[in-house]
């Protein structure tokens, strides 16, 4: 039963637009008056790493957001001095607490009223070891698949998810050593599955993720979004024991003329001539799902 | 036109049922007035009024003009009458005090005087504070300077003033309703009833062969139609009204611009789709461009609804909830939440966003971004639909699930041609400037229940014109089941609705904007022609004519004739048994629909089918027919 809990909602910076945070927060704000009204919660904090070159935020305005909503959350600012990327930050930022429950979210979304009560249902109508609740992004959907009757699914995607700290702990956070920027939530969350726990989609808990298309519709990525997804391409099938795909991914790339792609096989390569590749696991694929080059079955394609 | 000798005295107007002094007494007519009060006729000129007052409503009449021969007038009748200039209020109301001697005041009349006097709001307060001190209501008549008459002579910089008549050219002051109603409201006189003299065509009706008044020339005919759907005072010669005293109204100017929000969203909702209704709020807290106010109009909401709705704009943070209004509406169809959400827009644009709508946070900004270059006219950004189920999970509540990709159905480019066919434009990606129907009163057009928005668009592009940005904005929700507006009515609803706005688009003059005579040109050239035959490809893949002469209309038009003709060829047809088996080996080829897709679209499709090993093949089929 989920009652007066503690929570640290955590998010790791880098180069974001200050307003954009601002905003988000004021969201958070909201959402967690409704959480702490409802007494799921009762203590509530909101906790950035900042991987940036310069801090975004000074000491003084940290003092001020505090001021302004102090009465529902309490905002802490830590300038990690390097950019750790998201996986290690977040591991850095749940180690530096020992909340109830860690909210992971990306700076600039905004939350709904009832985002929070919302990823906190499972949790409270369920007796099932649930590792992981993910809210719904908007304006552009995931299209990952989920089962429509019990909202389970493959991995949860970090942007804005609802984990117990015991579940997190289980499985020692993100594998921050093998991914920087990608796919450290699919290999989090295979790796919770590994232990038994579920992976919910929670669809009526919305989120504001700020993602535009394209003048022909289409999905656009940047430069590094390019790179680190082919990387970590590379990185999960090695690391869930699928030498046939990364065969596939790997002759794909040597043909490839784009420069992000040999571009990861090369620190691909470099990591194996390094034995810095990741331990194997699941090698008899109970867990892992390679599925038309994506990491699950898909409802449809961006 | 009057004409008049020398000094002669030029208002001796008679009493008449049909003229201003018939539709003053008419609406005091059926008033129970305090019996042995005084009519105060100011501005009384020949006191056409006073006989009826006297017989029919046996009220005292006592006429004031400047005039003492019309003054003399009404004393050789018998009637009481003193010749007095208006100025300022102290020295009017000691006058009329003075001039009653303790006989209370039963009403007011001031016909055709206002327009005349100098000291304008003087007398405004003079004829206020009498109608506050003995509660007496006042009917006031003054000349329209709107009349479809002076301002359609105006457009051909004619102004003639005359003896008598709406020009005067004793008329120091001119009154449009707008100006008359917001000039009382400030003096505290309240409008209670309004009896208008109409007059198709006035004494400014000259001459008749200025194009703009010619009976059936085309720009009258325009104007007189825009002027129509404006308001109903294009024919109103006098407006004749009545007013009570009361509290003044804080008097306002017209806001200027920067004053109001660039764009009013307007959300309509019935109150069942809640979940839907707290995303689409969600978005707009995630606009960059937050210059905006959102209207909320609740349709028939049961209270438990209105309750619902309310709960989920008060859960919206401060900054966010102190934009939004809830408007509740009961009654009408779906056009109904339209007009009255529009009614109540403060925007310089207004635009609708449906309680099941999703928008990016470029939204606001794009349409800013485009009113920069672009200000007066329609703003259209890109929609693209998505398909969603409604499910509920074990731990959800009921709400939505994406099941496609982004569809392009919408074309990125407005056409003025293809929207007269069909709409091309959810309402979403349409911001319309807030003077389409604030100023020129275009409404929704209430006696339909689907298409409302095609034809409201279609009324106002062939006015404001359409500026047009490729950028994707927003995404059209678009149910596999349940609710869309076009499962919930009949095909036969649905063809009724069309023929009807087609036939209403049809019977009017439309301004099409520049660019458009090449396109007829092209269009009638091609249906001449039967260009579909005489097209060729010349061997550096240009399309020309017969004469090797490329038509005049556009590249997107060409490749359209392009695609079409590979649609309609034999070797397309051949070709769809080994469709599927091409999807199979990766190579689908993605048909568009050729009347509405863009030119990228047209490309990748010409491109692929002709690259394809298909129409390889088949070349000698064409070749053949050829």
């Amino acid at each position: 039963m989920l009652y007066r809990k503690s929570l640290q909602i955590q998010s790791v910076l880098f180069n974001n637009d200050q307003q954009r945070i601002i905003r988000s927060i004021n969201s958070i704000v909201r959402a967690v008056d409704f959480a702490i009204n409802k007494e799921l919660f009762t203590k509530i904090t909101l906790r950035y790493g900042d991987g940036s070159p310069s801090p975004l935020f000074s000491e003084q305005e940290i003092e001020e957001l505090n001021k302004l909503h102090g009465e529902y959350v309490q905002i802490q600012y830590q300038f990690f001095g390097k950019n750790l990327g998201s996986a290690r930050g977040h591991n850095k930022l749940a180690e530096d607490s020992d909340s109830d429950f860690i909210m992971i979210i990306n700076p600039d979304i905004l939350l709904a009223p009832d985002t929070i009560l919302q990823l906190a249902e499972p949790y409270i109508k369920s007796n099932q070891k649930i590792g992981i609740v993910e809210a719904r992004q908007l304006p552009i959907e995931h299209p990952k698949h989920y089962d429509t009757k019990t909202g389970e699914t493959s991995w949860a995607s970090t942007a804005c998810v609802l984990i117990p700290r015991p579940a997190f702990e289980k499985v020692e956070g993100f594998d921050a050593d093998t991914f920087f920027l990608y796919c450290d939530d699919v290999d989090f969350s295979w790796r919770l599955r590994l232990e038994g726990y579920k992976i919910i989609y929670q669809p009526s808990a919305v989120v504001f993720h700020d993602k535009t298309l394209s003048n022909d519709a289409a999905w656009k990525t940047s430069d590094a979004e390019n790179y680190y997804s082919a990387e970590a391409g590379l990185l999960m099938a090695y690391k869930w024991s699928r030498p046939d795909i990364l065969e596939q991914i790997i002759n794909y790339f040597e043909k490839s003329d784009i420069s992000y792609y040999r571009d990861a096989l090369k620190e691909f390569n470099r990591r194996k001539k390094e034995g810095r590749l990741p331990k194997q696991l699941d090698t008899d694929h109970k867990v892992s799902e390679f599925t038309n080059n994506n990491y699950g079955k898909m409802r449809f394609s961006l | 036109m009057t004409i008049l000798k020398g000094n002669e005295y030029p208002y001796k107007f008679e009493y008449a049922e049909d003229n201003v002094y018939g539709h003053v007494f008419s609406l005091i007519e059926d008033l129970e007035l305090p019996k042995h009060g005084v009519h105060l006729d100011i501005g009384c000129g020949w006191g056409a009024i006073s006989d009826v007052i006297t017989e029919k409503k046996q009220l005292h009449y006592i006429g004031i003009d400047a005039n003492q021969e019309a003054v003399n007038h009404l004393l050789s009748e018998g009637k009481e009458a003193y010749s007095f200039r208006l100025t300022d209020s102290q020295s009017n109301l000691e006058f009329i005090e003075r001039i009653l001697n303790g006989r209370p005041i039963s009403s007011i009349s001031i016909i055709d005087t206002l327009e005349h006097v100098f000291y304008l709001e003087e007398v405004m307060d003079t004829i206020s504070r009498l109608s506050l001190k003995y509660n007496a209501p006042v009917i006031i008549s003054v000349p329209n300077f709107t009349h479809n008459d002076v301002v359609l002579k105006l457009l051909c910089n004619k102004l003639d003033e005359t003896a008598t008549g709406l020009l005067d050219k004793t008329h120091v002051n001119i009154f449009s309703e707008d100006r008359l109603v917001a000039l009382c409201q400030k003096y505290g006189l309240h409008q209670i009833k309004q009896k208008d003299v109409r007059r198709e065509k006035s004494d400014q009706y000259f001459p008749k062969e200025l194009l703009t008044l010619a009976e059936k020339s085309s720009l009258r005919q325009l104007l007189l139609n825009l002027r129509k759907e404006m308001d109903g005072n294009g024919e109103v010669y006098q407006f004749v009204r009545m007013f009570i005293a009361s509290h003044p109204v804080k008097h306002k100017y017209p806001a200027p611009q920067e004053q109001r929000p660039f764009l009013s969203i307007i959300t309509r909702t019935v109150g069942d789709r809640p979940e839907e209704l707290k995303e689409v709020l969600l978005c707009l807290t995630g606009q960059e461009c937050t210059d905006f106010e959102v209207i909320v109009v609740g349709h028939n909401l049961t209270v438990e609804k209105q309750i619902s709705v309310e709960g989920i704009i008060n859960s919206t943070p401060e900054w966010i909830r102190s934009k939004i209004r809830l408007v509740r509406v009961n009654g009408g169809n779906r056009s109904t939440p339209l007009n009255v959400g529009f009614e109540q827009a403060n925007g310089q644009y207004i635009t609708i966003l449906d309680d099941d709508d999703i928008v990016f946070s470029n939204w606001v900004k794009e349409f800013k971004e485009l009113s920069k270059e672009h200000y007066g006219k329609i703003l259209r950004t890109v929609s693209v639909r998505q398909e969603y189920d409604r499910i509920k999970t074990k731990y959800s509540q009921s709400c939505s699930m994406a099941v496609s990709g982004f569809k392009r159905d919408y074309p990125p480019e407005f056409d003025y041609f293809t929207m007269l066919h069909h709409n091309q434009s959810p309402g979403l990606c349409l911001a319309f400037p807030r003077a389409l129907f604030h100023d020129l009163k275009l409404r929704f057009d209430e006696s339909i229940n689907t298409i409302e928005d095609w034809d409201f668009i279609l009324r106002g592009a062939f006015i404001c014109g359409v500026a047009s940005s490729p950028v994707v904005t927003n995404i059209y929700r678009w149910w596999r089941k349940g609710s869309n507006s076009q499962t919930l009515h009949s095909e036969q609803e649905w063809n009724e609705n069309y023929q009807y706005v087609l036939r209403k688009i049809d019977s009017r003059h439309l301004i099409l904007p520049p660019g458009s005579a090449k396109k007829i040109n092209w269009l009638v050239d091609a249906y001449i022609k039967n260009a579909h035959s005489v097209q060729s490809q010349n061997v550096s893949g240009q399309i020309v004519n017969e004469q090797g002469i490329q038509p005049t209309y556009d590249s997107l038009m060409q490749k359209r004739e392009v695609a079409h003709q590979i649609l309609a060829s034999d070797s397309w047809f051949i070709l769809k048994p080994f469709k599927k088996l091409m999807r199979i080996f990766g190579k689908q080829i993605n048909i568009p629909d050729v009347f509405r897709a863009n030119e990228k679209e047209l490309d990748d499709f010409i491109n692929n089918v002709k690259s394809s090993i298909g129409w390889k093949i088949t070349g000698v089929i064409r070749r053949i027919r050829e």
